[in-house]
C-alpha cells in the first residue's frame, strides 16, 4: 500500500523534467517560507482593541498570544522529530526504491548525497506544516483551511520526489497536530507569560520587531544558524 | 610617499589574515551578516517613534516620517546596488583578489567557494558601497545619530572587503559616490515621491494582514542580495 502510493504520487510529479525540478524547488523552502509569511498574516490579524465586538471574533492581542505558542510548538515539533528520526533510522526512498527522476544524474545524485546522512522517519517538514496548520484553524477557519491545503500539497511532493514515505509524513502530521493540540490545551496555563511577551511588543517595538524577524529569519532557514550554534556550543 | 591602491588593499589584507579567526570572521560579516544587519536597521527605523503611552498627532507624524524614510532607504538602496551591478557588469574590473597575491587563512575549498561566486563579476563600482550610503543618507533623519550609525556599519563593511580582496579603494568611492548622490537625489525629491510613499503607508495601516507579509518578503530578499527582486524585473523586462 505504502509503495503503491509513493509510486502513484511519483509518476505524477515525474510526467515531465519541469514538473519535477519545480517539485524540487517547492519543497525544499517554500514550505518554510509559507510558514514565514502565514506567521506574520496572522500577527497582524484580528480587531484592534482588547475585548471582541462580536462572540467567534478575536483581537490581535489574542491572536498574537496563538502565534507565539504556535511558533514555540514549531521549534518543539521540529526537535522532537529531528530526534525521532535518529532514534529510528528508516533509510528514505530515494535511497532505497527505484523511483522515475527525469533529470540530471549528477543533480539527482547530490540531492540524494544530501539526504544520506538525514533518517526518514517521522518527517520534519509535515510536523512543522501541520503545527502550523492546526494552529492557524484555530485562529481563523478560513485561512486555516489554505494552510491545510497547502501543507497536504507540500507533504505530497515530498512524498513523490522520495524524500519519505507516505508512513512519515502521517506520523509527522499526527506529531504536528498533537503537539499545537496540546499546546493550545496548555495556553490558559501560559497565558500570562504570552500576554506579557505581547505587551513587550508595545513598549520596545524596536527592540522585539528586531528580534521577531530574526525568529522569523531562522523559521525559513529550517533553524539552520540555531542547530550550527546549539552544535557549536555543546561541542 | 604616494601609496598605490594595490597597496592599500595588501596593507588591509595583511591586517586581516594576521590572524586566522580575524578572516574567518570578516568573511562571516561581509558574506550572509552583512545582508541581515540591513533589515534589522530597517525594522528599527519603522518602529522608532512609536510609543505605548503618547498616541498624539505628533508622535502618529513622527512614525509616519520614519516609515516614509525606510521606503525611500529602501528604493534609493536597490536603486543604487542595481546601477552598481549594471556598472560592474559594464566596466568588468577584475577583483584583487584575482589580480593581487594576497594572503588567506582559511582552507582552500572555502576561498575557492568564494572566488568562483564573486570572481566573475567586476568590482567598479562597489555595490555595497553603493547600497549601504544610499540608505545612510536617506536615513540620517529618522534619528538621533541613525544615518551615521548606517554609514560606520558600511565603512566598517567596504574595509573588510578591501582587504578580503573583494574590490579597490577606488571601486568602494566609487560606490560611496553613486549611494550618496542617489541617497541626496531621493531625499531632495521625497515630497514629489509622496504620490509613491502615502498610498504604501496607507495601506499598511489598512491591510496589514497583506502588506507585512510582503514587506516581510522584501526583508528576506535584501538577505538574498535582492535576487527575487531583479528576477522579477528581468522577467518583466524580458531580459
Amino acid at each position: 500500500m505504502e509503495t503503491w502510493f509513493l509510486q502513484l504520487i511519483n509518476h505524477w510529479i515525474a510526467r515531465s523534467p519541469a514538473t519535477f525540478y519545480q517539485a524540487l524547488t517547492m519543497s525544499d523552502r517554500m514550505p518554510w517560507l509559507m510558514a514565514a509569511i502565514v506567521i506574520t498574516a496572522l500577527w497582524y490579524a484580528g480587531e484592534r482593541g482588547t475585548v471582541p465586538t462580536a462572540p467567534g471574533k478575536r483581537t490581535r492581542l489574542q491572536n498574537r498570544t496563538l502565534v507565539i505558542l504556535t511558533l514555540a510548538s514549531l521549534m518543539v515539533g521540529f526537535i522532537l522529530a529531528k530526534g525521532l528520526q535518529g532514534f529510528w533510522q528508516r533509510p528514505r526512498p530515494l535511497n532505497d526504491f527505484p523511483l522515475q527522476v527525469p533529470i540530471e544524474p549528477s543533480v539527482w545524485e547530490a540531492v540524494r548525497q544530501s539526504f544520506f546522512a538525514v533518517d526518514s522517519f517521522p518527517s520534519d517538514h509535515a510536523v512543522m506544516l501541520f503545527v502550523l496548520a492546526t494552529g492557524v484553524i484555530y485562529v481563523n477557519k478560513r485561512m486555516g483551511l489554505i494552510v491545510l491545503v497547502a501543507s497536504i500539497y507540500f507533504a505530497l511532493l515530498r512524498i513523490g520526489l522520495g524524500f519519505h514515505w507516505p508512513l512519515d509524513i502521517w506520523a509527522g502530521a499526527c506529531i504536528g497536530v498533537l503537539v499545537m493540540s496540546v499546546a493550545i490545551l496548555l495556553e490558559p496555563i501560559v497565558h500570562r507569560l504570552l500576554f506579557s511577551l505581547v505587551l513587550q511588543f508595545e513598549y520596545y517595538p524596536q527592540v522585539m520587531y528586531a528580534l521577531a524577524f530574526l525568529v522569523v529569519f531562522e523559521l525559513w532557514r529550517k533553524f539552520e544558524d540555531l542547530f550550527v550554534l546549539v552544535s557549536r556550543v555543546s561541542g | 610617499m604616494f601609496i598605490n591602491e594595490q597597496q592599500v588593499v595588501q596593507l588591509l589584507n595583511q591586517i586581516i589574515a594576521a590572524n586566522q579567526w580575524v578572516f574567518i570572521a570578516a568573511l562571516q560579516l561581509t558574506g550572509e551578516l552583512l545582508w541581515l544587519v540591513n533589515p534589522l536597521l530597517f525594522i528599527w527605523v519603522w518602529y522608532s517613534g512609536a510609543s505605548p503611552h503618547v498616541q498624539n498627532t505628533r508622535s502618529r507624524e513622527a512614525v509616519h516620517a520614519n516609515r516614509q524614510r525606510v521606503l525611500l532607504a529602501f528604493l534609493s538602496a536597490s536603486v543604487a546596488f542595481a546601477l552598481a551591478r549594471f556598472g560592474s557588469g559594464l566596466f568588468a574590473r577584475p577583483r584583487p583578489f584575482v589580480e593581487l597575491a594576497l594572503q588567506v587563512p582559511v582552507s582552500d575549498e572555502i576561498w575557492q567557494g568564494i572566488v568562483a561566486a564573486l570572481g566573475s563579476t567586476g568590482s567598479f563600482p562597489g555595490d555595497v558601497a553603493a547600497f549601504w550610503f544610499a540608505q545612510a543618507v536617506v536615513l540620517r533623519g529618522a534619528g538621533r545619530g541613525i544615518g551615521w550609525l548606517t554609514a560606520g556599519i558600511g565603512f566598517v563593511f567596504v574595509f573588510l572587503r578591501m582587504g578580503l580582496g573583494y574590490e579597490y579603494p577606488t571601486d568602494v568611492i566609487a560606490g560611496v559616490c553613486l549611494g550618496v548622490l542617489l541617497g541626496t537625489a531621493v531625499l531632495l525629491a521625497r515630497h514629489r515621491l509622496n504620490w509613491l510613499t502615502r498610498p504604501v503607508l496607507m495601506m499598511f495601516g489598512r491591510f496589514p494582514v497583506i502588506m507585512y507579509p510582503l514587506a516581510l518578503l522584501f526583508l528576506f530578499d535584501i538577505t538574498q542580495r535582492m535576487a527575487w527582486l531583479f528576477a522579477i524585473i528581468a522577467v518583466l523586462l524580458g531580459i
